[in-house]
């Protein structure tokens, strides 16, 4: 766990800062709109009950759909605003609620005493009702805090940078030291903050300024020096007028290609190698890791990010919208002509597997069983299969038990990372296996056979947007892969690192070296 | 005169109609006292007076103003106003509650410090230990009288008190009303007081208006409203009193008697 730690605090000033500057101007937003609604609110009982109906029913969407929403709301949009526009969202609820509770519960006497000592309406607001619901509302600001500060490590599978890169990484590499960073460090700045604020509230409560004054100031220094290390740390390195001149000789512009994935291994490593591939052609590039499966595609739709790889059957069911699979070749024409069609994605080309969903058993168990296909399933009195929580939700499952009749069958939804140990230590009988995963190798399963054709073809793709398509140089640098990396080889190189416990880098290397041999 | 109630109605949304019909003068230094069971209106018209509501029909002068046509927060800070329990700003000091009114008729703030003294002198409170405490930190009648200050701390020459030692304990209350008849003795402000205790506004006014129903029935002298009550009303709110009186004078015979 320690030997991870330097590496970890390597990345520590990017995550924490785009944590920091995500969740503070989240928090400073929610406060703009709540306090002056909860005032407006407070003395308007028609406007109090829509208010905090609207945010309470805010708050019950779960905050990682309520983030996910925002891509497609901003038309692709992704990073910083959706995930911004969500955690105020979010962030309103609490203070909203307390000021109005804060306020309404100000003694209507000493209101009227403001009024009869002629106060008007807003010195009452000021000197008297704001003040006397001061810790109702600081409550509020310190729940809200809380909230957003945990609730931004959701931001990162829409592509905003925050402490959930360690978090979705790590649970997907089985990285669990950086997931616990992650945790302890979101769980650090949230009390730190919360302290922070509880400290300038007692400052001003006891009447000692001074006191809160250092509370207050160390409430916008820590932030600020963490923001301004964070600036200094990622200023890109100086570059010499030769690269540049490079770069616009071989028709690569100025503009950094931008290389998007969605959060699970293999994508990180091909990721890293269309990365490699990229500034080996001297283009500069840029990275969006963990991003949700449509928030990706939204993206490269916007434009907001250039290049990443996708699959066919997710690109033919969720983007297209068909539901019955065809076969691959035929998959992948209609897949890249539609693309084109309705977004002037271009479909460069196959890498060359396929990372399909496949029944995978152990091989004890496909033995002593004896099945060797899917149809061999509806035989056995009871089964119980694991798969990630999309799978259960995707056509293809239903397809699946039709064509094989697999009825009463006990469904595990769990996340992908640990389905494979489920089937190995017979938690579960089948799993959903992504064919291409490392594990089907080390942990010696067998992937059963699908005679009717349930499970439609995965086929990875390397996709590029619009604007990309329109550089040449791009599509130039990329075409060495395609075609050049079969499944055994994916496999391997996710089995570096997932079963082998290397980087993600290490992986890439192994595939970028594969194919210079080739 | 320093206020005139005419004709002043007060229908409130829903149509009940709490003050009907009702006038009555005060002169400079004049104490009046408005009387009656709870629900009769006497509150109502006092609120209309420094407009904390608006009159639905009616005029108020003051010191030969129409109110109507001042500006109510303007009007509100040349008017003291002392309410029923004590209306204190609990987040803020004895000294910061005096305070207030000054403040917002923008007194610089020697001026201010050294106005709080004066009043907390003239309400028999001594400055030096009662400055700086919050309201949590006195007795009720302490309350009372930081109430008191407050309404007398920008000088105004009308006072309005609403059940003003309503929520005292009697022994509390007894030096409370002493001490405030001698303060404006000797000031000599104009004060409109609401109370449901007859045998108070007997003591303390020097003119009672006893209302019933929002209507004033009978606006005499406490001397007059003894001798002549116009109204059955008005004898019945004075028997009680008076029952009270009798019977203990009767008590304190009997036990002279008995030693």
């Amino acid at each position: 766990m320690f030997e991870a730690l330097p590496g970890l605090i390597e990345t520590l000033p990017a995550y924490l800062g785009g944590h920091m500057r995500l969740s503070v101007a989240a928090i400073l937003a929610a406060l703009a709109i709540s306090l002056p609604l909860g005032i407006l609110a407070a003395r308007n009982g028609a406007i109090a009950s829509p208010a905090l109906g609207i945010a309470s029913v805010l708050q019950t969407i779960p905050a990682l759909a309520l983030l996910a929403l925002m891509v497609p709301l901003l038309g692709g949009t992704i990073g910083f605003a959706p995930a911004f526009i969500a955690l105020t969202l979010y962030g309103v609820l609490p203070v909203l609620r307390n000021t109005i509770v804060g306020l309404q519960g100000v003694d209507p006497v000493v209101r009227e005493a403001a009024r009869g000592a002629g106060m008007s309406d807003w010195q009452s607001l000021m000197r008297v009702e704001l003040p006397l619901a001061a810790p109702a509302i600081m409550a509020g600001i310190r729940t809200a805090t809380v909230w957003v500060v945990g609730a931004a490590t959701l931001a990162t599978p829409v592509g905003a940078t925050s402490l959930g890169n360690y978090i979705f990484s790590g649970l997907q590499t089985r990285n669990w030291a950086a997931v616990i960073f992650g945790c302890l460090c979101s769980a650090g700045l949230a009390l730190l903050l919360d302290q922070l604020i509880a400290a300038s509230e007692r400052g001003l409560q006891s009447g000692r300024r001074r006191g809160a004054l250092a509370s207050a100031l160390a409430l916008i220094l820590i932030p600020g020096l963490i923001l301004a290390a964070v600036l200094i740390n990622t200023r890109a390195p100086g570059e010499g007028a030769y690269q540049q001149e490079a770069r616009l000789a071989s028709g690569l512009s100025d503009d950094p290609v931008i290389v998007g994935a969605k959060s699970f291994t293999e994508q990180y490593i091909l990721a890293e190698v269309i990365e490699r591939q990229l500034q080996a052609a001297g283009a500069r590039t840029d990275r969006r890791d963990n991003l949700g499966s449509t928030v990706v595609f939204d993206a490269l739709r916007s434009g907001e990010i250039d290049v990443y790889v996708d699959y066919t059957g997710t690109l033919w069911a969720n983007a297209m919208g068909e539901e019955t699979p065809v076969a691959r070749h035929r998959m992948y024409a209609a897949v890249s002509s539609w693309l084109y069609e309705s977004a002037g994605i271009v479909a460069l080309g196959r890498l060359g597997f396929e990372n399909a969903y496949g029944f995978a058993v152990t091989a004890e168990f496909a033995d002593t069983q004896n099945v060797a296909s899917i149809a061999d399933l509806a035989a056995l009195p009871s089964l119980s299969v694991g798969a990630d929580p999309e799978f259960f939700a995707r056509n293809e499952w239903e397809r699946t038990r039709s064509l094989y009749d697999l009825t009463g069958v006990e469904q595990r939804s769990m996340d992908s990372a640990f389905m494979y140990d489920a089937v190995r230590n017979e938690a579960v009988d089948v799993i959903t296996a992504y064919t291409s995963d490392g594990r089907v190798l080390a942990y010696d399963l067998v992937i059963l056979d699908d005679p009717r054709g349930a499970l439609p073809p995965y086929d990875a793709v390397i996709l590029l947007s619009a604007e990309a398509a329109r550089r040449p140089a791009v599509a130039r640098a990329l075409e060495p892969l395609i075609g050049a990396v079969d499944a055994d080889l994916m496999r391997e190189a996710n089995a570096v690192v997932e079963v082998e416990r290397g980087s993600v880098s290490q992986a890439a290397t192994l595939i970028l070296e594969r194919i210079e041999a080739q | 005169m320093i206020l005139t109630v005419d004709q002043l109605e007060k229908t409130y949304r829903g149509g009940f109609r709490a003050v009907r019909e009702v006038s009555f003068a005060v002169d400079a230094r004049e104490v009046v006292a408005l009387v009656g069971e709870s629900g009769c209106g006497k509150t109502t018209t006092l609120k209309c007076i420094n407009r904390l509501l608006e009159p639905s029909d009616g005029r108020i002068l003051i010191d030969n103003e129409d109110a109507a046509d001042l500006d109510p927060v303007a009007l509100r800070r040349r008017i003291g106003w002392v309410m029923q329990g004590d209306g204190l700003f609990p987040h803020m000091s004895v000294a910061e509650n005096i305070a207030v009114t000054p403040q917002l008729l923008g007194w610089d703030a020697p001026r201010i410090s050294k106005r709080v003294d004066e009043v907390l002198d003239l309400v028999r409170l001594d400055p030096a230990q009662y400055r700086d405490r919050r309201p949590d930190q006195l007795s009720g009648g302490q309350r009372q009288r930081v109430g008191v200050a407050r309404a007398l701390a920008a000088g105004s020459r009308l006072v309005l008190m609403d059940e003003p030692f309503g929520a005292l304990d009697p022994i509390t209350r007894d030096g409370l009303r002493t001490d405030f008849m001698d303060l404006q003795t000797r000031i000599g402000f104009a004060a409109v007081m609401v109370t449901h205790d007859m045998a108070e506004a007997l003591l303390m006014a020097d003119r009672i208006a006893v209302m019933h129903a929002g209507e004033i029935v009978q606006y005499d002298t406490p001397k007059a409203l003894l001798n002549a009550p116009a109204h059955p009303i008005v004898r019945q709110m004075l028997e009680s009193p008076l029952h009270e009186a009798d019977a203990v004078q009767a008590l304190k015979a009997a036990a002279v008697r008995d030693v």
